[in-house]
């Protein structure tokens, strides 16, 4: 090869390192949008209203928690006439049908028992079964769809339906907490994202003025926007609370997230319950994606769907485990030819992890002080130990370097520059290795010793990394075309909302 | 034909819809969320200064 083939080579190779920092720019800007957000509150547009509400929560087999949501329910600060309860019961075999019963005798007039005979098709046709119902009657004027698990702050509801004096809002949707108590070192890395992905992110598509996803668990609707829908969901797909959050504002209504309504919902405590969540609302995105393909970056009247940012902000998220593959497979390609040149590329790239780590996280925990305070352990190893030991390097190298040398003299291991060079190829591996140690935490995680294993090497591998890789896992079932398949998530009611 | 008084939980849910309905806790409200929000800009001014101070030590550590 031509030196010059090897210096364009090389440059290529720089370039698709670069790649890898494209997602942490863009989270950075999706965090600046946070800091404007009260200049976009829709407040000045919305008023004391309680419409007629008809609830809709879909159960299968959720005796566990049902009954304590409906109880939750009636607590609301919302005038009782104006509240309908109806479940619509999946076909349950447990005691759900009881339960639900049982609360349409405590509460006579405001809990109605649906039951569908034939279950397991999934949660929109359950949906749909439960539309078809409050639709017919004319007494509902918005409709909240939640799930059974989830919790209602007394003040939510109301928050949430005050946007809807403004006639162009179609849909509200609420900050979900994650509320198991007592929890574990899982359900506070959730306590954590759900900050990032609730709180930050939906603040940030209020500012974009387009929202991405109304929390399957939260969603008001009004019964205009309901009706200009269809009425009906999507039972196509495994994201019909996306698709639903699209079609409402490609009918030209707006959709809002109320940070200040809060619910709390039960999340995975075991790495199988959050793979399985995961992967259904990646593969879910995934269709998405396909679904309205002629809208992205395609800016049109009446809605900001097609919007440049939105669309830079949605694909980051979507193609975040294939960038960093791509920087990986990049930067080893280039330490083998040109490792000074592979040095200065992973220090740009680990300059701007270091921003985005330290910016991101520490806006995190200030955004929501009190979830803060609970997992700001679980904040700091998002990304695994390694990463943040590359982080704290990439900072400090002197400092470190010499600590590191120090630590290993005292066990009397000293380390040769060969040896250091091979260091250097493993902290570039390690940006797409974290994603298998990560992986191997979930494996091991019902083999023997796991429930100490799969922790230790999820806080190495990252949790951060551990969603890259259930993503990826989604594109693997989506190309295969795998069958779609409602793998729901298990509740046993550990929902505890604070007093 | 005698009116009957609504019983005593329903007058008290009576009373407290009139009073959200009046606006008063409305307005009140809604000055807290935007001052939180409001809070929210200054609490980014904080990161970003966070992460200046994380560069400042960067380029000292760099010589």
């Amino acid at each position: 090869m031509t030196s010059e083939v090897i210096t364009a080579l090389e440059w290529v190779l720089v370039a698709l390192v670069l790649v890898g920092a494209v997602p942490l720019i863009l989270a950075n800007y999706q965090f600046l949008l946070v800091a404007a957000h009260f200049r976009r509150l829709h407040y000045d547009r919305c008023a004391p209203r309680f419409p007629r509400t008809a609830i809709l929560i879909p159960a299968w087999n959720e005796a566990a928690v049902i009954g304590a949501s409906i109880d939750r329910l009636m607590l609301l600060d919302y005038p009782r006439a104006a509240l309908r309860i109806f479940v619509v019961d999946d076909a349950s075999t447990d005691e759900t049908p009881d339960v639900i019963k049982a609360k349409a005798v405590e509460y006579p007039g405001n809990v109605v028992h649906l039951r569908r005979d034939k279950g397991g098709e999934g949660k929109a046709h359950t949906l749909n079964h439960g539309l078809t119902v409050i639709l017919a009657d004319d007494w509902m004027q918005a409709i909240l769809i939640m799930d059974a698990d989830v919790i209602y702050e007394p003040e939510s509801l109301r928050r949430m339906t005050c946007h809807l004096a403004d006639p162009g809002v179609g849909s509200v949707t609420a900050y979900i907490k994650e509320g198991c108590r007592p929890g574990n070192y899982l359900t506070r890395f959730i306590g954590y994202e759900y900050i990032t992905a609730q709180a930050a992110a939906r603040r940030s598509q209020n500012v974009l003025g387009v929202v991405a996803c109304l929390a399957g668990g939260a969603q008001l609707h009004s019964r205009a926007n309901l009706e200009a829908i269809g009425g009906q969901f999507d039972t196509c797909s495994l994201a019909e609370d996306t698709i639903t959050t699209f079609l409402t504002q490609l009918a030209g209504n707006r959709v809002v997230f109320e940070p200040h309504a809060t619910v709390w919902a039960e999340e995975p405590g075991d790495i199988g319950g959050l793979w399985k969540q995961r992967q259904r609302w990646a593969r879910g995105n995934v269709q998405v994606t396909r679904k309205f393909r002629h809208l992205w970056f395609r800016p049109q009247p009446g809605h900001r769907l097609g919007s440049i940012s939105f669309g830079l902000l949605w694909f980051a998220l979507l193609l975040l485990p294939l960038m960093m593959i791509c920087a990986c497979a990049s930067l080893v390609a280039l330490f083998f030819i040109n490792f000074r040149l592979a040095w200065a590329a992973f220090h740009v790239l680990w300059i701007i992890n270091v921003i985005t780590y330290v910016f991101i996280t520490s806006f995190t925990l200030f955004i929501d002080p009190s979830t803060g305070k609970r997992v700001w352990r679980e904040a700091l190893l998002f990304p695994g130990v390694i990463n943040v030991f590359i982080i704290v390097t990439a900072v400090l190298p002197g400092p470190v370097l010499w600590l590191t040398i120090r630590a290993l003299s005292l066990v009397s291991i000293s380390i040769t520059p060969a040896e250091v060079h091979w260091l250097e190829l493993f902290t570039y591996v390690w940006l797409a290795g974290c994603m298998v140690v990560a992986y191997l935490a979930k494996v091991t995680e019902t083999r023997w010793l796991g429930a100490f294993i799969s922790p230790v090497l999820l806080y190495i591998g990252g949790y951060g990394p551990l969603l890259c890789v259930i993503t990826l896992a989604a594109y693997i079932k989506e190309l295969r075309g795998a069958e779609a398949v409602w793998d729901k998530t298990e509740k046993t009611g550990r929902v505890a909302m604070p007093a | 034909m005698t009116h009957r008084r609504p019983a005593y939980g329903r007058r008290r849910q009576m009373a407290r819809q009139r009073q959200l309905e009046s606006g008063t806790d409305f307005d009140k409200e809604v000055r807290a969320n935007v001052r939180y929000e409001k809070g929210l800009a200054v609490k980014a001014v904080i990161a970003v200064v966070l992460v200046l101070i994380v560069i400042g030590l960067r380029l000292v550590f760099l010589h």
